[in-house]
C-alpha cells in the first residue's frame, strides 16, 4: 500500500474505481495518474483488492426462507395485541383529554351563557327567604310564608346554602385542576400515540 | 409456437427484460401489500439468498444470520404497507440490516462461547459443505475456501458500517445509490467508508498473502 497518498485521494480513487466520479474530477485523476507514480501504484493495489473481494464465493441458502400463514398469522397476532393496547392508551387519554375540556369549558364559559341568569338568583334565595321570615310580611306571598313554621324555612334555607356550597366546591376544584389534568392527559395522549406510531413504522 | 416466444425472449434487449422484471416485481408487490402471501414468497425466494449472505457477511455467525433473515422477511410482509415505492431490494436490505445490528449489539452485551468451535482457531472448517460446486476439482474448493476465511477473518475486524460498506458494493455489487438507501447515510459518507474500509482490508489480506492461493494473491510490487 502506498503511503504517500492522502484519505482524500484514496477516497478519489475508491470512487473512480465504481465509477462514481463526476466528469471533471474523473479527467483532473486520470490526469494525475499519468503523471503521479504513487497514485498509480494505490490505485492498482485498491482495483486487486475489490477485484479479490468481488471473488468472495456466495452462500447456498441453507433453507427456504418463505412464509407461512402459521407464521404470518401469530406475528399478526402478537402484533396486533401490542399494537390495540397501545391504541387503546391513546383512545382513553385522548377521550379524558376531551372530556376535562369541556368540563372546564362548562365551568368557567358557560355559566355566563346558560346559567348566567339563574345562578345569582338561586344565590340570593336563602338570604331574601330569611329576611322575609323575620320580618313577617303582610302581602299574600308573606302570609302563604309565615303559614309554614320558621324551622322548615331555615332548614330550606340550609339545603340551598349547602347545595351551592358543593357546586362552588366542585367548580373550584375543576378549576384548579383542569388545566394540570388536560397538559397531562395530552402528555400520555402524545406518548402512547407516539409509540403506536413507532411500533408501526419499526422495520 | 412456444419455442418461439423463447427464442424471441432470449434476444430482447436487456433494459426490456429489466423492465418486465420490475413490473413483475411492481405487481407482486402490490399482490402482497393486499395481504397475498403467495406473492411475497416469490418476493423471498428472489430476495432469499442475497440477504442471507448479507446476514452471514455481517453477522459471520450463519444460524444467527440465518434467525435474522427469516426474521427480517416476517417483519417486511408485516410492514409491506410502509414500502412508499423505490427500490424494493434497498428497502429489504435495510431491515435485513436492521436485524443484524440488533442481533450484533444483543451479542456485544451478552458475549456467548461457542462450547465446540469448528476448529481450534474459531472459524469454519477448511472445505465447507455450503462451498461444494459440483464442477470444482478439491483443490479449487479448498482455494475458494481459504479465500473465504481470509475475507471474513479481514472483515470482521472492520467496524460495523465500514463492513456493511464493503459487503453491499464489493462483496453484493450495489451500487453507491443503493447501499446509501439500504444504510440510511448520505451518498458521500458511503462513499468515504468504503474507501476506508477498502484500505483496511487491503492492509488486513496482505497479511493472508501466504496463506491465499497463488491467484488470490494481492500483488506487493509498490507496496510500503
Amino acid at each position: 500500500m502506498s503511503t504517500s497518498v492522502s484519505p482524500r485521494d484514496l477516497e478519489q480513487l475508491s470512487a473512480y474505481l465504481d465509477g462514481a466520479l463526476s466528469l471533471r474530477a474523473t479527467a483532473n485523476l486520470e490526469q494525475r495518474l499519468k503523471n503521479e507514480l504513487d497514485l498509480a501504484r494505490a490505485f492498482k493495489d485498491l482495483e486487486r483488492t475489490r477485484a479479490l473481494l468481488r471473488r468472495a464465493p456466495q452462500r447456498r441458502v441453507p433453507r427456504q426462507f418463505t412464509l407461512t400463514a402459521q407464521m404470518v398469522g401469530a406475528a399478526q397476532r402478537s402484533l396486533s395485541s401490542g399494537w390495540n393496547s397501545l391504541n387503546w392508551a391513546s383512545a382513553v387519554a385522548s377521550l379524558l383529554l376531551v372530556l376535562v375540556l369541556i368540563s372546564d369549558f362548562s365551568v368557567n364559559g358557560l355559566p355566563q351563557i346558560t346559567f348566567g341568569a339563574a345562578a345569582p338568583a338561586a344565590e340570593e334565595a336563602p338570604q331574601a327567604l330569611m329576611l322575609e321570615t323575620a320580618e313577617g310580611a303582610a302581602d299574600e306571598e308573606v302570609l302563604q310564608t309565615e303559614a309554614a313554621p320558621p324551622q322548615e324555612l331555615f332548614a330550606e334555607a340550609e339545603r340551598q346554602v349547602k347545595g351551592n356550597e358543593t357546586g362552588l366546591n366542585w367548580r373550584v376544584f375543576l378549576g384548579s385542576y383542569a388545566r394540570d389534568m388536560e397538559i397531562g392527559l395530552a402528555i400520555l395522549a402524545m406518548i402512547s400515540g407516539l409509540a403506536a406510531w413507532r411500533q408501526k413504522n419499526h422495520s | 409456437m412456444a419455442k418461439f416466444s423463447i427464442l424471441s425472449f432470449a434476444y430482447l434487449p436487456s433494459p426490456f427484460v429489466v423492465k418486465t422484471r420490475a413490473m413483475n416485481e411492481e405487481h407482486l408487490i402490490q399482490a402482497a401489500q393486499q395481504g397475498d402471501l403467495e406473492a411475497f414468497n416469490r418476493l423471498v425466494l428472489s430476495y432469499q439468498g442475497l440477504a442471507y449472505n448479507v446476514a452471514v457477511r455481517l453477522l459471520n455467525d450463519p444460524p444467527a444470520a440465518e434467525d435474522a433473515t427469516q426474521e427480517a422477511f416476517l417483519s417486511a410482509y408485516r410492514h409491506l404497507r410502509s414500502y412508499r415505492g423505490g427500490s424494493f431490494k434497498a428497502w429489504l436490505l435495510r431491515i435485513v440490516t436492521n436485524g443484524c445490528y440488533d442481533e450484533l449489539r444483543r451479542q456485544q452485551r451478552r458475549p456467548q462461547t461457542a462450547l465446540e468451535p469448528d476448529n481450534p482457531d474459531g472459524d469454519e472448517p477448511a472445505n465447507p459443505g455450503w462451498l461444494a460446486d459440483p464442477g470444482e476439482s478439491p483443490q479449487q474448493l479448498a482455494e475458494r475456501a481459504e479465500l473465504n476465511r481470509a475475507i471474513q477473518r479481514c472483515l470482521n475486524q472492520l467496524e460495523t458500517e465500514f463492513r456493511t460498506a464493503v459487503v453491499l458494493v464489493d462483496v453484493q455489487g450495489m451500487d453507491y445509490g443503493e447501499a446509501a438507501l439500504v444504510m440510511k447515510r448520505p451518498l458521500g459518507t458511503v462513499k468515504s467508508r468504503l474507501a476506508r474500509a477498502r484500505t483496511r482490508l487491503q492492509i488486513c489480506l496482505q497479511g493472508f498473502a501466504e496463506l491465499l492461493p497463488e491467484r488470490f494473491r494481492l500483488d506487493h510490487e509498490g507496496s510500503a
